[in-house]
């Protein structure tokens, strides 16, 4: 999916030849190969000039360069060398611009989206945010014309303006591309400029929608009342009579509310409430052209390099309605909790919420100018902190209403009357617990590596901007127990932390006698004796490919059989793997985890929508069914696949 | 996020506790908030108008389709507004410079109705341009920010504007920073890292490997022995200059849009520095050494305790071609198992090719001279001497030399390095320097100039005993105590005004009560005046000094006088 790895291009984890193992790298002998390239435009080959170039060379897993970053910008002729590469396989990066305002014009890694004139990409690479291709270097090989070729990105473009025409200034503007299966991956956000201009840049291809997000942020005034009380009496106390300015209790007065504005400094972009002749009226979340409800069918479809003009935006004022209510957890209420009011549709999206409030003393929250329309309010605690070997010791520590991981939603549908005394009851968290298994005669790893194991149970597809919070985890005990406290109702994986421990590779998480290793699992009820077992036996993939695409090779991919998973599959799950052939051929995958897989060789220009479900329904009729087992080495041939 | 403060007072509320709305009073304060484009004057809506004072915590309301708004259930007291929306100044309700505070303070007594406040908020300025890079291609990501230029003693000083935060230039290259008050501004790239190991190959060098790349050779032309070269963006401002003191200084008024100002902002060679540290008599001990770049006339790496090799030699990588100052503190071993300080003070201009540069840790001059009392001088066991230094560029001043003063009054501060300074003396409780002679000079109202290889003798320093003090009540028209002005005491001698901060109160916050007390300004004839707005940097400005002159009383202050003088504000 592309929700974690928008602006970072997919490599595939290719493993055609047996793993260079650790500190193994060091013992090769002078490094010595030689690339010389040239960078271009893919629609124009006009050469690039000043784009850096990283040399990637590869360990066991993924693609980690070793010792200090290999960096060359390319000259006024695009062009440029690397010296002395060690053998082995290697990737170019290309980048322009880079994805976070680095501290000199250049690149920082950081997260974030790319804002150059091109997209991201890399050697390799034959259309917008395709796969990169590794280059293999024997020892002394040289490589004379490494081109790599890099696409245009797009621009929407647009003025943002309220209902009378005039503009609307320092607000946040969102992108959110639609993927072929109708959910929204991450997209950059902008503010609008004094004229109320936007722009929205360095985008890929594909269609989005585009959005003015209004989140309000509330507080009842009786707690405002009660901390400006107390904030009085340090002030008499203290001879001062100017109190101190407190930003979240900065802002514009709603009936018995307090809409925060944000102060000078944490503009939040969110247009204050008008009351006109007893009637309150707000800007709400509007979506391109003007509508207030998200639709990815009204999504704009921009072509790579395109500069999208007049996508204006106009937001209208609306009426609203007062939606009121409690919230409690074992009938007891909870105090100073945030309660989200989110459009109904738009999951966790935290760009999409309408509103937050917090409860006052009495669990009591108020949403004083709701649009009219259908929501959901939800309200959750974070799950317990690591580290959890105790876990009894856990679910004492935690103070809060509920205890960790409690959560409630509740649909709502606000009409001009509003509601009133909404009950919002939160349930308990679940819990996650189980211990750590390893099979094999290979040493075990020490306790400085058990150490620092996690347990994670994360989240198979948050939605962009999620609001939920931290995520749940857990450390190994000394018995190698684990427990993940205070999990939400969701769609999660349960792994360790890393798949690899020396000799030792995950081989499965058991629960209940069902395997899960990387597989999204609905977490529903408590979960115990969920086995995480390791062996230094794994089993391993052989593959060869008969045929290849004239200038686009074969890529060999190999991903779950079971259908349930391909919805929300994630994109780092090791149950995807993906190989790019130059040729026909084939390799092994040493390390795979066990279990029904389908394997396919395609052209790589088909996995556009990788990984979705749409791209996984497409490619089933075309593979051929793998059981990987325990322990074994698995064979399996190919022929190429042409797809139209 | 919520707030520490805030969510600590939360989890401390009772239930159930009466919501009684703290201190509501009966005033009421409101008016227009009106926006002036050409000639015709619109009333603004959706601002955001916010309210401070007595009692209560920040307020706000949102203006409506008339750009009306009020405050009620105010207690009595005083209040300032402010108001707000974006690409407009925000404005300080009753200040006379347009986009700067403060506010004037607004009373109101109880029931109090105050209806008729009129605010015209101008739109902000904007400058607008393009980065480009070295072969004239946009450079996406560069930041952009602005310097306010102001003159502090005749000199400009550049500082980051308040409130404006960096933009980053898209992926065009264009950048637009708006909402910016009148003032004079400098606009710059902002650079200072550099990316290490990365290289930009030659066309002979890519002819070279290619060559060799399809030949099959095992290695690439260029001596691996050789510094892989760094690249780097440095700091550049507008036209497209790297120092600051030569780049473009923009005039804006009110709701000016100055567009086309672009900049190049080009990829330099980083050069690096092989640097050998001396001393007079073999290695520095524990030399400590900062760079600070004279172009951008700031600090650029603070100091730190260097460890040269065994050849007193160390590299400093990566520098970007510009004019730096090394400047650092060192000792060596004097007589007797002493300690002599040593300071360091270089200028190197690089330029791209790796140097070789010898900083060199002096020792420095000796400045001497006799405290004078009358009729006898004080026990003078803990008095020491303190030159204060006034560096060149701020922040690179590690040591102010000082010295213990003898039984008989005489001073010598050793190890001075070369600079100007400013004498000060500490240790004599209630006893203040009233002058200090050289060569017929008063080096206290100018700056005691230190030069290379000359040393000081002979500064007679005057002290006294008793401090002077000018006290008082400020009060309005109606004679009510007037807290929301500020006290200002200027030297009558213009020729002062710049040159002798001693001789000036700086801004005095006059007390709830009134009352006001300036203490220890050094006998001569003053200015006294009472101001409603200004911020410390105004008091560099004689344009502003001439304005407090013509509204000031003149005072004479004799040695230890004890001078009252109310004033009364208005008609």
């Amino acid at each position: 999916m592309k929700t974690a790895i928008s602006g970072a291009v997919v490599v595939w984890l290719a493993l055609a030849a047996a793993p260079i193992a650790q500190g193994q790298q060091q013992a090769a002998t002078n490094p010595t190969g030689l690339i010389v390239g040239r960078v271009v435009d893919a629609s124009t080959d006009k050469p690039l000039a000043g784009v850096l170039l990283e040399l990637g060379i590869e360990t066991t897993l993924g693609q980690v360069a070793v010792g200090p970053p290999r960096r060359q910008l390319s000259n006024a002729q695009g062009r440029f060398v690397f010296r002395d590469v060690p053998a082995g396989r290697v990737t170019v990066r290309a980048t322009v611009g880079g994805n976070f305002p680095g501290p000199n014009g250049f690149i920082s890694n950081s997260s974030g989206f790319p804002i150059g004139a091109y997209l991201p990409g890399g050697f390799g690479q034959r259309r917008p945010d395709g796969a990169l291709r590794q280059l293999t270097l024997a020892q002394g090989q040289n490589v004379s014309d490494a081109e790599i070729r890099m696409w245009r990105s797009a621009s929407l473009n647009g003025t943002v303006t309220d209902e009378t025409g005039d503009p609307l200034v320092d607000v946040v503007v969102g992108a959110a591309r639609v993927t072929s299966d109708g959910t929204l991956a991450n997209g950059p956000t902008t503010k609008t400029d004094d004229r109320g201009m936007y722009r929205l840049s360095s985008l890929e291809p594909g269609r989005y929608i585009v959005f003015v997000p209004q989140t309000q942020t509330v507080m009842l005034m009786d707690s405002v009342n009660v901390v400006t009380a107390r904030l009085q009496e340090a002030a008499a106390k203290n001879g001062v009579s100017v109190l101190p300015v407190v930003p979240e209790l900065t802002g514009i007065r709603i009936g018995t509310s307090l809409v925060s504005t944000g102060t000078s400094g944490m503009i939040t972009g969110t247009q204050p409430p008008r009351t006109v002749n007893g009637a309150t009226y707000v800007l709400p979340t509007t979506f391109l052209p003007g509508s207030t409800t998200l639709n990815v069918n009204a999504a704009v479809e921009i072509a790579a390099g395109e500069d999208r003009t007049a996508a204006d935006l106009t937001v209208r004022a609306v009426p609203t309605a007062i939606v009121s209510g409690t919230l409690t957890a074992s009938g007891v209420p909870s105090n100073g909790m945030l309660v989200h009011l989110l459009p109904a549709g738009s999951r966790d999206a935290a760009l999409f919420e309408t509103a937050k409030a917090r409860t006052d003393a009495n669990g009591r929250f108020t949403f004083p100018a709701v649009p009219l329309g259908s929501y959901t309010v939800v309200a959750f605690n974070d799950p317990a902190l690591p580290p959890a070997p105790n876990p009894s010791a856990v679910e004492h520590s935690v103070g809060i209403v509920g205890g960790p991981g409690a959560w409630g939603a509740a649909p709502v549908s606000v009409g001009a009357e509003g509601v009133a005394n909404l009950q919002l009851a939160m349930r308990p968290g679940f819990s996650i617990r189980g211990r750590m298994d390893f099979e094999g005669s290979s040493p075990r790893p020490d306790e400085a590596a058990l150490k620092n194991l996690r347990i994670d149970v994360t989240r198979t597809r948050p939605q962009f901007r999620s609001i939920a919070g931290a995520p749940a985890m857990s450390l190994l005990d000394p018995t190698q127990q684990f427990a993940v406290i205070g999990v939400t109702p969701a769609r999660y994986t349960i792994r360790p932390s890393t798949l690899v421990i020396g000799p030792w590779r995950l081989k499965s998480v058991q629960v209940g006698g069902r395997e899960v290793a990387d597989l999204p699992v609905e977490i529903s009820e408590d979960l115990n004796n969920v086995v995480v077992t390791f062996t230094d036996q794994p089993a391993s993939l052989v593959f060869d490919v008969a045929g290849a695409d004239a200038d686009d090779g074969a890529t060999f991919m190999l991903f779950p059989a079971d259908r349930a998973a391909w919805s929300d599959l994630p994109p780092t799950s090791a149950r995807l793997r993906g190989v790019r052939l130059p040729t026909a051929g084939g390799g092994t995958l040493p390390f795979v985890l066990p279990g029904d897989y389908l394997a396919v060789a395609v052209s790589e220009s088909l996995l556009a929508d990788f990984p979705s479900e749409v791209l996984f329904t497409k490619l089933a009729p075309l593979a051929t069914a793998v059981r990987v087992t325990a322990g074994q080495r698995t064979s399996v041939s190919l022929t190429l696949k042409k797809v139209q | 996020m919520i707030s520490m403060l805030l969510c600590s007072l939360l989890l401390q509320t009772p239930r159930d506790l009466p919501a009684a709305a703290p201190s509501a009073g009966s005033a009421i304060i409101g008016g227009v908030v009106t926006t002036t484009e050409g000639t015709s004057r619109t009333p603004l809506r959706r601002a955001i108008v916010s309210i401070a004072g007595t009692g209560i915590i920040v307020r706000q309301v949102a203006t409506d389709e008339l750009g009306r708004f009020a405050f009620e259930e105010l207690p009595p007291g005083r209040f300032t507004l402010t108001v707000e929306k974006g690409g407009y100044l925000k404005t300080f309700v009753g200040s006379r410079r347009p986009g700067r505070p403060p506010s004037l303070p607004i009373a109101v007594v109880a029931g109090q109705r105050v209806m008729d406040l009129a605010v015209d908020v101008p739109r902000g300025s904007v400058i607008e341009g393009t980065v480009r890079d070295e072969l004239g291609g946009p450079l996406a990501t560069a930041q952009v920010s602005v310097l306010q230029r102001l003159m502090v003693a005749g000199e400009p000083r550049f500082s980051a504007l308040a409130g404006t935060s960096r933009v980053v230039a898209d992926d065009r290259g264009r950048y637009r920073i708006y909402g910016l008050p009148p003032g004079d501004y400098v606009v710059q790239t902002v650079g200072g890292g550099t990316l290490t190991g990365a290289e930009v190959a030659t066309d002979e060098e890519i002819k070279a490997a290619d060559a060799a790349a399809r030949a099959g050779a095992s290695a690439g032309p260029r001596a691996k022995s050789t510094t892989p070269r760094v690249v780097t963006r440095s700091i550049v401002y507008a036209p497209g200059v790297t120092d600051l003191r030569t780049a473009q200084v923009i005039s804006l008024g009110v709701n000016e849009e100055r567009t086309g100002i672009d900049l190049t902002n080009a990829l330099v060679f980083a050069a690096a520095l092989d640097l050998l540290v001396t001393a007079p008599s073999g290695p520095p001990q524990n030399p400590s050494i900062g760079i600070a770049s004279v172009s951008r006339q700031s600090v650029f790496t603070g100091p730190g305790i260097v460890r040269p090799g065994a050849n007193s030699h160390f590299v400093m990588p990566g520098m970007a071609p510009g004019h730096y100052l090394f400047y650092g503190s060192a000792s060596e071993p004097g007589p007797n198992g002493t300690s002599v300080p040593l300071y360091l003070s270089a200028e190197v201009t690089v330029d791209g090719a790796d140097m070789s540069v010898s900083l060199d840790f002096l020792r420095g001059q000796t400045v001497s001279g006799q405290l004078i009392a009358a009729p006898t001088l004080p026990t003078l066991t803990d008095a020491r001497v303190t030159l204060v230094a006034e560096g060149r560029i701020p922040g690179t001043t590690l040591r102010n030399p000082d010295a213990s003063v003898n039984a008989d009054g005489s001073f010598v501060v050793t190890g001075v390095p070369p600079g100007r300074y400013r004498i000060g003396l500490s240790g004599i409780g209630g006893w203040t320097l009233v002058s200090a002679t050289l060569s017929g000079a008063d080096v206290l109202d100018a700056p005691l100039e230190v030069r290379a290889g000359s040393d000081i003798g002979g500064v007679a320093a005057t002290i006294s005993g008793r401090a002077t003090e000018i006290s008082g009540v400020v009060t309005d028209s109606a004679g009510r105590p007037s807290p929301e002005f500020t006290a200002l005491v200027i030297p009558a001698d213009r020729a002062l005004w710049l040159t002798a901060p001693r001789r000036t109160s700086g801004l005095v916050k006059i007390a709830s009560d009134g009352r006001y007390q300036v203490t220890g300004l050094p006998p001569g004839d003053y200015l006294l005046a009472v101001i409603v707005d200004a911020d410390p940097q105004q008091l560099a400005d004689p344009a502003f000094l001439e304005q407090v002159a013509a509204g000031a009383i003149p005072i004479r202050l004799t040695e230890g006088q004890q001078l009252v003088q109310n004033l009364k504000i208005g008609g």
